[in-house]
């Protein structure tokens, strides 16, 4: 049984925090959460959003139907109450006036500055005192709230704990006091949650789990809160965390970490990447572990900043001139955000190469409750620290000796014996630059040698479910996928799920082996760029695809809607593009017309 | 030893090019100030100079056109016991890579920069860089260069460096005494060197810079003094290079950004950490 409370209010009136306090107190009373941030780019005015879904199965998508919605203003009550479900609560703040609304929700009004002022708190807990009285609708009482109330305040003082917590019990007793009846039927609590946190945060935490010590960036929406979340946890954790004066000097930073020994990263979104494009090259041909983090949003260009899209998987693919490996990964929840951020680290040491992780808002921004927390631990590949034979004189060590598997022994500065050049430049064996065509041939095999690996560890898709038809998707798309497919199987149609988390370089066999008769892909942008990249790698077609570029993730009713008129149709209908028709209606406010 | 920092390839620049007495001078400076060829990296990008990690057996890194300084800075935070020397032209420092010599001062990471300042674009034969003079005829200026010159070592100060230093190619000691300060120091050094490019600069030849240079410690210069070092700084610009000192322009002790960012020796730490607080608090 899903459940879905949305928080609406005006930019600055701290939806955020509501929302995210909210979500931590279902994801610790045992429901699997998740949380779906919504804001226009703008610093003040304009409306934010936050939809917390809660359900006894796991959930990792927003819903486009609201059980509560807490209003934080007027505008809120407009945008939101007409898609509360049937019999749904409404809370809204006493402040916003008189709300002429529907006859078959329920309202509850809080007097929230009253409520604060007779518990001598300040206009700030306004949130506080929303979550407190949402508390009696579920039949919780205040304990979790207390806590969480204490592990956030306590670094302020125990009587700003104690103001807090008394703002929360107020409200909670206006409620109970006043709306004795009001009350919405929750599931038994079934998991043993163990966070409940962004994709950035479990990126950058799995990051740190796999031996990150080094990350240098520059701001940009929506990658910068692995930066901030870095920076917060730099002097625990001994980290070496830089704004750069620009992105080209971030991604220079970090290869030059990488090259110094430490395992070492950067990140930004498209626009950001495109300035590093030329340092990617430089990695790949001096062979210089990095971890590119890449977090896309609308594009082309400036585009839509705040909002998402899956549409940058070809700049990363074409970064650079020249012909080279990478790898590119794409989570599609924090558990595998948390993973893959070791993965990726393990992945550059051991292969010498740039490796990209994914992301995009959707994933980067919204909230996972994390049930399992698992890490590949540390590999570091061919690094050599001793037994190196003393160099003649003038001699240099070959750090790109012509092995069999295309790896060649690192040495890193500080170690004797070992000195070399890392070099943008073609080489020889012993890191002299050349022109030799023979020697040159010879490195581009040997980097290429590299690839019968690659395909060998790539990861095969993971299957969810059995089914004739099969939704493909990649990266953050995994969760509304999920959801769809549950949908349609209400509704007799069964898929199975594939997702996939390694993009690139695939394997045409590991493909083939997941793929049924009837796949239809799903992704978030206008040109299919992943089936696109699937066709051109392994000859393999999908049999429709489903698209959508307006700025949100692609949400699971629209995707069984899509499917059902594929299958009901066919398969006649090969691409599906999601156009206004057939938004989900709470698609169609706008919260960047802010009155 | 000196044979320490030689490696088997030989140069390959043009017959008289300043880039000559320059790789002698690294090499000496190393040699005397007792560098272990394993505990130092030159750092280079893309120009005729930037070949020079070539030919001294270190650790190296040959990266792109412009990006020495961030290269050079990751380096050394990742091992602050490394020497860390970056080097490259005028076009590679002061126009591809201007905004990294921009902010390089204020971060004051403890690397030193040189620039092989030839005032012309050598590798991609003779075109204007920011520091060719005014007047001087290149593939891109064939009426003469008419842009202001792009003033490095007033940049240099403004940005906060904390050692500023010019020399001189065609004087090998003079070099390899500034190098070494610049070395020992604590903090980002800086020091332009003047170098004849025989092929594509004629104007300034050896013997044009040898009529013009004086050595500001002869002068007495005091080095902690920062208006007079910009005084300095400005006075080739406003005697239209009848003057050109070199020698150390400026010395301060600032905090580095290893002192605020780097505990201990980062490469050398293990990397199993525990996170399950870090957990908790996401909860
Ligand atoms: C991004 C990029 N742009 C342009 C070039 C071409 N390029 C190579 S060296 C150079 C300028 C060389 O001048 P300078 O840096 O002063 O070094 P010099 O050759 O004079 O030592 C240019 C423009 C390049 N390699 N990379
Ligand atoms: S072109 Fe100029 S800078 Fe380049 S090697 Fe020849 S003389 Fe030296």
């Amino acid at each position: 049984m899903d459940l879905t409370i949305k928080i609406g209010g005006a930019a600055g009136q701290g939806v955020f925090v509501l929302g995210r306090t909210i979500g931590r107190l279902f994801a610790r009373t045992g429901f699997y959460t998740f949380g779906y941030p919504e804001y226009p780019s703008l610093i003040r005015g304009g409306h934010n959003s936050y939809q917390v879904v809660v359900s006894n199965k796991k959930v990792e998508t927003p819903l486009s139907f609201n059980s509560v919605v807490i209003a934080l203003n007027k505008q809120a009550v407009k945008f939101h109450a007409p898609y509360i479900s049937q019999n749904g609560i409404l809370i809204v703040d006493e402040s916003a006036g008189d709300v002429n609304v529907r006859e078959d929700i329920k309202v509850v009004k809080v007097p929230t500055s009253k409520i604060i002022n007779e518990s001598k708190g300040s206009p700030k807990m306004a949130n506080i005192a929303l979550t407190g009285a949402m508390l009696p609708l579920f039949d919780f009482d205040l304990t979790i709230l207390n806590q969480i109330i204490k592990d956030e305040f306590s670094r302020k003082g125990e009587e700003v704990v104690k103001v807090n917590q008394l703002v929360a019990k107020n409200a909670y007793e206006y409620v109970k006091e006043h709306y004795p009846n009001v009350k919405i039927e929750l599931p038994e609590p079934v998991a043993k949650l163990k966070a409940y946190t962004s994709g950035n945060e479990a990126f950058g935490l799995g990051a740190i789990k796999g031996g990150l010590k080094f990350y240098a960036a520059y701001p940009m929406t929506p990658a910068s809160s692995v930066l901030h979340y870095l920076v917060s946890k730099a002097k625990k954790h001994n980290l070496i965390v830089v704004q750069a004066e620009d992105e080209i000097a971030a991604a220079n930073m970090a290869v030059g970490a990488g090259f110094a020994g430490l395992r070492s990263m950067t990140g930004t979104s498209g626009g950001g990447f495109a300035l590093m494009t030329e340092t990617v090259g430089m990695a790949a041909l001096a062979e210089t572990p990095v971890v590119f983090f890449i977090a896309q949003r609308t594009g082309p260009s400036t585009g839509m900043p705040t909002w998402t899209e899956q549409a940058d998987l070809w700049q990363i693919l074409g970064a650079s001139q020249g012909e080279f490996l990478r790898i590119i990964l794409a989570p599609g929840n924090a558990e595998q955000a948390f993973y893959l951020a070791g993965e990726a680290l393990n992945l550059a040491e051991e292969y010498q190469l740039p490796v990209f992780v994914l992301s995009d808002k959707f994933l980067s921004e919204s909230h996972y409750s994390m049930e399992k927390v698992e890490s590949p631990g540390i590999r570091r590949g061919k690094i050599v620290k001793e037994g190196l034979k003393p160099l003649e004189k003038g001699e240099r060590f070959k750090r790109y000796e012509d092995v069999e598997d295309g790896i060649s022994p690192r040495t890193l500065p500080g170690t004797p014996n070992g000195e070399h050049v890392a070099t943008s430049y073609e080489h020889l064996e012993d890191s002299f630059t050349t022109e030799d065509f023979k020697e040159r041939v010879k490195q581009v095999e040997k980097r290429l040698r590299k690839l019968k690996k690659l395909k060998e560890i790539a990861f095969e898709p993971d299957v969810y479910g059995e089914g004739d038809i099969s939704l493909v998707v990649w990266g953050s798309h995994l969760g509304p996928a999920l959801k769809a497919k549950e949908i349609l199987a209400n509704k007799g149609i069964n898929v199975k799920v594939i997702h996939f988390t390694w993009l690139y370089p695939l394997s045409k066999e590991k493909v083939e082996n997941v793929l049924t008769d009837k796949n239809i892909i799903i992704e978030n942008n206008r040109t299919g760029l992943f089936e696109r990249l699937v066709r051109a790698e392994t000859g393999i077609t999908f049999t429709a695809s489903i698209r959508k570029s307006n700025g949100r993730p692609l949400f699971p009713e629209q995707i069984a809607k899509a499917v059902e008129t594929i299958v009901n149709g066919e398969f006649k209908e090969k691409e599906f593009i999601i156009k206004e028709e057939e938004f989900e209606p709470y698609e169609f406010y706008a919260p960047w017309r802010y009155e | 030893m000196i044979d320490e920092f030689v490696t088997v390839e030989k140069p390959q620049w043009c017959p008289g090019c300043g880039n000559y007495g320059i790789l002698t001078a690294i090499r000496r400076a190393f040699d005397e100030l007792g560098l272990k060829p394993h505990n130092t990296v030159v750092v280079s990008g893309i120009g005729c100079g930037s070949k020079i990690p070539h030919y001294i057996r270190t650790y190296g890194y040959e990266g792109i056109h412009g990006r020495i300084i961030p290269l050079a800075e990751g380096i050394k935070l990742a091992n602050p016991a490394l020497t860390v020397v970056g080097i490259g032209g005028d076009g590679d420092g002061f126009s591809e890579g201007g905004n990294h010599f921009l902010h390089a001062g204020r971060k004051n990471t403890n690397i030193t920069y040189i620039v092989q300042d030839n005032q012309i674009y050598g590798l991609t034969t003779g075109q204007a860089s920011p520091t060719t003079h005014k007047g001087v005829k290149t593939k891109t200026t064939p009426d003469g260069a008419f842009l202001r010159e792009f003033r490095p070592i007033p940049t240099a100060l403004i940005g906060g460096a904390t050692f500023v230093a010019a020399t001189f190619a065609g004087d090998v000691n003079h070099m390899v005494k500034v190098m070494k300060d610049a070395i020992s120091h604590k903090g980002f050094a800086f020091i332009d060197v003047y170098q004849p490019c025989v092929s594509w600069n004629k104007l300034n030849t050896y013997a044009w810079w040898k009529q013009r240079i004086y050595d500001l410690e002869k002068e007495g210069h005091d080095p902690t003094n920062f208006e007079k070092a910009m005084e300095k700084a400005l006075e080739p610009y406003r005697t239209n290079w009848e003057k050109v000192p070199i020698g150390i322009f400026y010395k301060e002790e600032r905090q580095t950004l290893e002192d605020v960012l780097v505990k201990g020796i980062p490469v050398n730490e293990s990397l199993e950490v525990d996170v399950s607080s870090d957990l908790r608090e996401l909860m």
